[in-house]
């Protein structure tokens, strides 16, 4: 049996223990493990897995991981967020669906200091949803801009996800990072162009609020100063030079919990919490990277993504089409799994393909970034959906899959726009870089 | 069963402490060596003790990842079982884990006896960090113990129901 053939086995087997309900990482793992153990030898899978993991989790590099999810978690329990969106909601409260709008540019402001988009969804569900709810919202769209704005928390920089793919392609941090500024905004104002769009055909769904002098609004700034000079630190200082990735996290995760303090947010409880999360996300983070490494090694060996690449490029079809082929496969990934497993798990295969069919891989990362970031509101595991379904329970899940079906039409219009102007990813990295 | 369950606890929750220490120390090592870089002069070593740092962090926290079952798992195909099936097939997918994971503490363990045997030292402080792998070995054992709840109480699950 050839090494390529046991390679396709491979990828049916892990699939198979993950449709078996073994997480994500442990199937890329043991998969990886075994595979490795036919291919090379099991005293060559068990000294590189030993040797592999003592150098992944001491790695300075990976630091990084904990560093920003850090940050994120110490904005989200400290409620950071109740000043952006009382700020965004002063601004566009007073207009037809302004509420909803609030909530996408909040959570847009939210993501730009968290790099994840369940952290994101859960904060901004908790000040929007009983808000909107007050002034009448329809839930489709209440909850489907919140759902759908939280997927702006990976979209946006600082990213988790973002991170993980530079660390396992070896990219640089910052440019993925720049990269996804104008993609990220992009996507932010077609969320906010479907809530004007909807609420001009069903002026119902979303009932304007009260407007505010402009007094007020200047005032509310103050609340987003904090948010956005933590923001202009971590990227600021990346871009700059000042600071390797890692420290940048630290020094974000400094950051947040200064301004917690200045703004009295900062409680023995919340810290905590802040902490636990961290830990559990960070473990759970690292057991997929480790797991992705294992697998990545095992096809590496079998030389599969090289077959698949050289076999890809002789294809008589588009280089167009290939990559259309690989935007489907990640579409329906991104909807059956969790955006981060998938990413971890397909890279190795995919990555090398793009690569060898002439892609950009700054650009090719920010697309499949956007696309698997999509799935958080696909059903049937649109994991965003289901936080929002666990902070309005009274909302029928269908109910909150059509919010989100509303905001959908934003992702593909994005996404076509990242494919015919690949400048909207790359014009900022060249620019700067 | 309880037992073990109460005895997991215990330790990760000691664990998580540690996790949670180290968390902060990197975070402050990290801001630190700024600052120190960029009015005195940077302290060399903080490159490699936040690996070890990170090290522990991530490692220490597996257990505890583990028992709030923070892990990325796909529930499509295994909703349409039975209650008793999905048992079964969990007590299978956890035993495998639990393999490997045993395999893995294992190896880490024998690979701190090599650095210790070999007198290997740090590269910047010169300082030996076979410790820092043990502990790590001691924190894979902690996980592969919750595995072991875990797949026991799979395993009871699918003869009682």
């Amino acid at each position: 049996m050839s090494d390529v053939t046991l390679a396709m086995i491979g990828i049916v087997f892990m699939f198979l223990l993950m449709l078996l309900r073994m997480p994500v990482g442990f199937a890329m793992f043991f998969a990886g493990f075994v595979g490795f153990s036919i291919v090379v030898s099991p005293r060559a899978a068990v000294s590189i897995l030993s040797t592999d993991i003592w150098a992944g989790f001491a790695s300075y590099s990976l630091g990084v991981i904990p560093m920003f999810v850090f940050m994120g978690q110490i904005a989200f329990r400290t409620g950071v967020t109740e000043n952006l969106y009382s700020a965004a909601y002063k601004w566009v409260g007073h207009m037809k669906g302004g509420m909803a709008g609030t909530t996408i540019a909040a959570s847009t402001a939210f993501a730009a200091i968290c790099g994840s988009n369940a952290a994101t969804t859960a904060t901004m569900g908790t000040i929007a949803l009983p808000e909107m709810k007050r002034f009448n919202y329809s839930p489709m769209l209440s909850t489907g801009s919140v759902a759908a704005g939280g997927t702006l928390g990976v979209v946006i920089p600082p990213s988790v996800v973002l991170i993980i793919i530079a660390i396992q392609t070896e990219q640089s941090i910052i440019r993925l990072f720049v990269a996804n500024i104008i993609p990220g905004l992009l996507l932010a104002g077609l969320f906010m162009l479907t809530v004007i769009l909807v609420c001009m055909k069903y002026p119902h769904l979303g009932p304007a609020g009260p407007k505010s002098a402009t007094i007020e609004k200047i005032k509310s700034l103050s609340g987003v100063i904090e948010p956005l000079v933590l923001f202009f630190l971590v990227i600021g200082g990346l871009y700059a030079g000042w600071f390797t990735p890692t420290e940048a996290g630290a020094a974000g995760s400094f950051g947040a919990l200064v301004i917690s303090l200045v703004q009295r947010k900062l409680t023995w409880n919340n810290f905590s919490l802040a902490i636990l999360d961290t830990l559990r996300i960070s473990a759970m983070v690292m057991i997929l990277v480790g797991g992705a490494v294992a697998f990545g090694r095992f096809l590496t060996v079998t030389r599969l993504p090289y077959v698949l690449a050289e076999w890809a490029v002789d294809l008589p079809i588009s280089s167009l089409f290939i990559l259309l082929i690989i935007i489907f496969i990640y579409i329906i990934g991104g909807a059956v799994m969790d955006a981060l497993g998938f990413l971890t798990l397909s890279i190795p295969i995919f990555f090398p393909l793009a690569m060898a069919l002439g892609y950009e891989p700054i650009w090719y990362t920010v697309l499949i970034c956007i696309i698997t970031t999509m799935g958080a509101i696909t059903p049937p595991v649109g994991i965003n959906a289901f936080i929002v379904k666990g902070l309005a329970p009274e909302v029928p899940m269908e109910e909150i899959f059509k919010g989100v079906g509303l905001f959908m039409m934003a992702y593909v219009v994005t996404i076509v726009l990242l494919i015919a102007f690949p400048q909207i990813a790359m014009f900022l990295p060249r620019l700067l870089f | 069963m309880d037992y073990l369950d109460k005895f997991n606890k215990n330790l990760s929750r000691v664990f998580v402490w540690i996790a949670g220490s180290a968390l902060i120390a990197v975070m402050l090592l990290a801001v630190g060596n700024m600052f120190l870089r960029a009015f005195y002069v940077p302290f060399g070593a903080t490159w490699e003790l936040v690996g070890f740092l990170t090290a522990i962090v991530t490692a220490f926290s597996l257990g505890f990842s583990q028992l709030t079952k923070a892990h990325v798992a796909i529930d499509l195909l295994i909703q349409l079982f039975s209650l008793r099936v999905r048992l079964f097939l969990e007590s299978i997918t956890t035993l495998l884990s639990l393999f490997l994971f045993s395999v893995v503490t294992w190896h880490i363990y024998k690979y701190a006896g090599r650095v210790l045997e070999q007198g290997v030292l740090s590269e910047t402080l010169r300082i030996p960090f076979y410790p820092i792998i043990y502990a790590v070995s001691a924190a894979f054992f902690c996980f592969t113990l919750v595995l072991l709840a875990d797949f026991l109480r799979a395993v009871i699950g699918v003869f009682k129901k």
